[in-house]
C-alpha cells in the first residue's frame, strides 16, 4: 500500500511538530462526510434505484471502499499534499534497490487490486486447458487441445496465454492479477480495522500509564495468546465460513502487537521535553495528543501495520488451501490449491501465484522493516 | 514493586487470563445454537418421528445438564475444567482431555526440535549478521530469511510430499502406528520438524539482526571493543542484554507463526497432532473436542507468556521498577 509511507518522514519534516491545527481537523471532516455520502448512495442504490457501479457490489465491498476512502484520507492525501514528509523514506529507497522494487511492487499491487475486477473477466475457455507457459512444454496427452504449435507429442506454450492455463481453460496471469484484488480487500479491511483499535488502546495504556496501562497489556497477552486463525475456526464452526467473517475476525483480534508497539511509542513521547514543556504551559490531555502525541505515532503505525500485512496474507493462504474459507475465484490461495491437484504435470498453475504472493509479501517485509529505519530515530545509520 | 510483587501479579494474570479463556469457551456453548440439538431434530424429522422432537431435545436436554439455569451450568463448569473434566467427544466418545493428550504428543514431537533448532539457528544468525561488515553477505541472508518467510509452508509441504517424497527411500510412506518416538516416527516427523524450524529461523533472524544492530552502536560495545575484547565474547555480551527484547518481541509472533505452521503442516502430512484434531472435530461438528483444542492452544500461550515473565524477571535486573516493559 502506498499509503503507509505516511508520515514516515514526521520526525524529519520541519512542520510535523510546531503542525498547524488546520491540518488535524479536515481529516475527520472529510472521512464522515465521505463516509456518510458512500452510506447515502448504498442505500440509495439498493433500496431506490440500482447506480451503475454500486449495483454490483459484494457484501465485502461495503467494508472495502469505507477502508479505502479511510487511507486515501489518512494515508495518501497527507502524502501528495505534503510530498515532503515522504522525502526520507525515497531517498533511503533510491540507495536500496531491493527496498526501491519493494515500494513499486507494493505500489503496483494497490493499483492492480484496484482495477482488476475492471478490466479483467475470468472466464474459463474449454479449448485451452492445461497449456504451459510460454517457452515451455507439456506432453500433448496432458492438454487436449493445444494452442500453440505441437511438435514430437510436445505442446508448446504461446503468447495467448503466457503463463499458461488451469484445468478448465483459466488464463493464470489473469488469475493471478485478480488474486490481487482478493488479497489487497482483505489486507485494507483488516487493517482498517487493526489501527484505529490499536490506536486508542496503545494511546491510552500509554499515557495514563499505571494501573490501566497494565490491565490494558495484560488483556492484550492473553487476546494474544489465542491466535486469530484459531478463533477464525471457531467462529466459522459457528456461523458458517463467510469472506464477512474473516476479516472482521481477523481485523478484531489482530491488533495486538501494533497496540503494543503504539503503547511503547507514546510512553517514549510522554516523557519526552517537549510534552512536559507544554503540561508546564497548562496544555490539557486532548490538546497534547492531538498536537504532540498523535501526529508523531503514525509513521510507527505504518510500519507496524505494513509488518502485519505479510503475515496476514500467509493465513489467508492457508486457510484457502484447507478449504476453510469461502474464497472466490481468482484469489491466490485457492489458485495454488487447485493447482496442487495436478501438481507435476501442471506445475505452473500452483507456482505461479506461488511466486507472486511471496514475493508480495517479501516486499511487505521489507517496506515494513525500510520504514521502521527510516522512521526510528533510534536505529538511524 | 519489588520483584516478588511483580511475579506475584504475572501469576495472578495468568489465572485469570485461564478463566477468561474457560469463560469464553462457556459463552459461546451457552449462548449460540446446540448444534446437536438440531442434528437430532433433523434425524428425527427425517424418521418420520417429527411429533417426538420436543420430547427428545428435553431428554437430550436434561443428559447434558443444559437444563439447568445459566449461572449454574456456569459454574458447574468452572468447577468440571479446574478438575480436569473437560467431557467426552461426541463422535468417539473418548474422553476429550486424553484426545488431546495424544495429538499434543505428536504436535510436541516435532514442533519442540524445530523451535529449538530455528530459535537458536535464528538469533545466532541473526546477531552473526547484524554484526558482520561485509554488507553483501547480511543482505543475501536477510533476504534468504525474507523468501523463507514468504513461501507459504504448505506449498513446500505438499511439493515435498508429491514430487519429492516418492523418491526418496528412508521417508516412510504413512504415519508408523509405533508413535512418534520411535526412528520410523522420527524420520517421517522430520520433514514436519524442519519446516517449524526454517519458519521459526525466518521470523528470529529478523528480530535479532535488528536488535544486533541496535546494540552494536551501543556505549558498552564500542568500549568493549575497544579495548580489545574479542568479537564472540562481545556477541555474548549483546546477547545477554538483548535476550529480553528477543524475547518479548518475537513471542506473540512465534505464537501466532507456530499455530498456523502446526495446523498447516499436520493437515499436509496427516500428523494426528493437535491441529489435525482440531480439523477433524471442526468437520465433524464435535463441540468438546473444539473446545478442549482451542483451550490447549490458550493454555499454552499463557502459560508461555507467563514463563517468559519469570525469565524477564530472572534476566533483567530493571525488571520491577518499571513492570519490565521494553520494546
Amino acid at each position: 500500500m502506498t499509503d503507509t509511507v505516511t508520515g514516515a518522514g514526521a520526525d524529519d519534516d520541519p512542520s510535523a511538530g510546531n503542525d498547524p491545527a488546520s491540518r488535524v481537523a479536515w481529516k475527520p471532516f472529510v472521512l464522515v462526510v465521505g463516509l456518510l455520502g458512500f452510506a447515502a448512495l448504498a442505500w440509495y442504490s439498493s433500496n431506490v434505484d440500482s447506480l451503475p457501479l454500486l449495483g454490483d457490489l459484494r457484501r465485502i465491498d461495503f467494508l472495502f471502499a469505507p477502508s479505502l476512502f479511510l487511507f486515501a484520507v489518512y494515508g495518501v492525501a497527507p502524502v501528495i499534499l505534503e510530498p515532503g514528509r515522504a522525502r526520507p523514506l525515497w531517498n533511503y529507497a533510491s540507495r536500496r534497490p531491493l527496498v526501491a522494487f519493494s515500494l513499486l511492487w507494493v505500489a503496483a499491487f494497490v493499483v492492480v487490486g484496484l482495477l482488476a475486477p475492471v478490466f479483467i473477466d475470468l472466464s474459463f475457455d474449454l479449448d485451452a486447458t492445461n497449456q504451459s507457459p510460454v517457452f515451455t512444454a507439456v506432453s500433448t496427452t496432458f492438454t487436449d487441445d493445444c494452442v500453440g504449435t505441437a511438435v514430437d507429442g510436445r505442446c508448446f506454450g504461446t503468447w495467448e496465454h503466457p503463463l499458461g492455463t488451469t484445468g478448465i481453460g483459466r488464463d493464470v496471469s489473469k488469475l493471478v492479477l485478480y488474486g490481487a484484488r482478493e488479497a489487497l480487500t482483505f489486507a485494507t479491511i483488516v487493517a482498517a480495522l487493526i489501527v484505529p483499535i490499536a490506536t486508542t488502546v496503545g494511546v491510552v495504556a500509554g499515557y495514563r500509564g499505571g494501573w490501566t496501562d497494565e490491565i490494558l497489556m495484560r488483556i492484550v497477552d492473553v487476546q494474544q495468546t489465542l491466535p486469530a486463525f484459531v478463533i477464525y475456526l471457531i467462529a466459522s464452526f459457528l456461523y458458517g465460513e463467510s469472506e464477512f467473517l474473516l476479516v472482521v475476525v481477523f481485523g478484531l483480534t489482530s491488533w495486538g502487537s501494533v497496540a503494543r508497539i503504539v503503547r511503547n511509542e507514546t510512553l517514549h513521547l510522554r516523557a519526552s521535553e517537549y510534552v512536559t514543556a507544554a503540561l508546564v504551559v497548562g496544555a490539557g490531555t486532548p490538546h497534547i495528543l492531538r498536537r504532540h502525541i498523535l501526529p508523531k505515532l503514525s509513521g510507527p503505525i505504518a510500519t507496524a501495520v505494513t509488518r502485519q500485512i505479510p503475515m496476514l496474507l500467509l493465513v489467508e493462504a492457508a486457510l484457502s488451501y484447507m478449504d476453510l474459507t469461502v474464497v472466490t475465484t481468482g484469489s491466490w490461495g485457492r489458485t495454488i490449491r487447485t493447482g496442487l491437484v495436478e501438481f507435476p504435470q501442471a506445475w505452473w498453475v500452483s507456482t505461479v501465484p506461488v511466486v507472486v504472493l511471496c514475493v508480495t509479501i517479501v516486499a511487505f517485509s521489507v517496506l515494513g522493516d525500510a520504514l521502521r529505519e527510516v522512521a526510528d530515530p533510534r536505529l538511524g545509520d | 514493586m519489588s520483584r516478588i510483587r511483580t511475579l506475584l501479579s504475572h501469576s495472578i494474570f495468568a489465572v485469570l487470563g485461564v478463566y477468561a479463556v474457560v469463560s469464553l469457551a462457556f459463552a459461546l456453548i451457552a449462548l449460540t445454537p446446540d448444534p446437536g440439538e438440531a442434528f437430532l431434530a433433523h434425524t428425527l424429522a427425517r424418521h418420520g418421528q417429527g411429533d417426538q422432537i420436543e420430547a427428545e431435545i428435553q431428554a437430550y436436554r436434561a443428559a447434558r445438564n443444559l437444563d439447568a439455569p445459566v449461572a449454574v451450568r456456569y459454574v458447574r463448569w468452572l468447577v468440571d475444567i479446574t478438575v480436569l473434566d473437560w467431557g467426552r467427544s461426541l463422535e468417539t466418545g473418548r474422553p476429550v482431555l486424553s484426545m488431546v493428550r495424544d495429538g499434543l504428543t505428536y504436535t510436541f514431537a516435532y514442533v519442540v526440535p524445530g523451535i529449538l533448532v530455528g530459535t537458536i539457528g535464528g538469533i545466532w544468525a541473526g546477531l552473526m549478521s547484524a554484526s558482520e561488515d561485509r554488507t553483501r553477505s547480511r543482505r543475501g541472508l536477510s533476504v534468504l530469511s525474507y523468501v523463507a518467510f514468504g513461501v507459504p509452508s504448505f506449498w513446500v509441504a505438499a511439493v515435498f510430499l508429491i514430487a519429492v517424497a516418492p523418491s526418496l527411500s528412508w521417508f516412510p510412506d504413512r504415519l508408523p502406528a509405533s508413535g512418534p518416538f520411535t526412528p520410523d516416527g522420527a524420520l517421517f516427523l522430520f520433514p514436519a520438524a524442519l519446516l517449524v524450524g526454517v519458519n521459526v529461523f525466518a521470523g528470529q533472524f529478523r528480530y535479532a539482526q535488528s536488535k544486533g544492530r541496535e546494540y552494536l552502536k551501543a556505549d558498552f560495545v564500542r568500549q568493549h571493543r575497544a579495548i580489545g575484547i574479542s568479537r564472540p565474547r562481545v556477541m555474548w555480551y549483546i546477547l545477554r542484554v538483548a535476550a529480553v527484547p528477543l524475547l518479548a518481541v518475537s513471542l506473540a509472533d512465534l505464537i501466532a507463526i507456530l499455530v498456523v505452521t502446526v495446523f498447516v503442516v499436520e493437515f499436509v502430512f496427516n500428523v494426528p497432532g493437535i491441529g489435525l484434531l482440531t480439523y477433524g472435530a471442526i468437520s465433524d461438528r464435535d463441540m468438546p473436542v473444539v473446545l478442549g483444542a482451542t483451550m490447549v492452544v490458550a493454555l499454552t500461550g499463557i502459560g508461555v507468556n507467563f514463563l517468559q515473565e519469570v525469565v524477564n524477571t530472572l534476566l533483567d535486573p530493571r525488571i520491577g521498577d518499571d513492570g519490565g516493559s521494553h520494546d
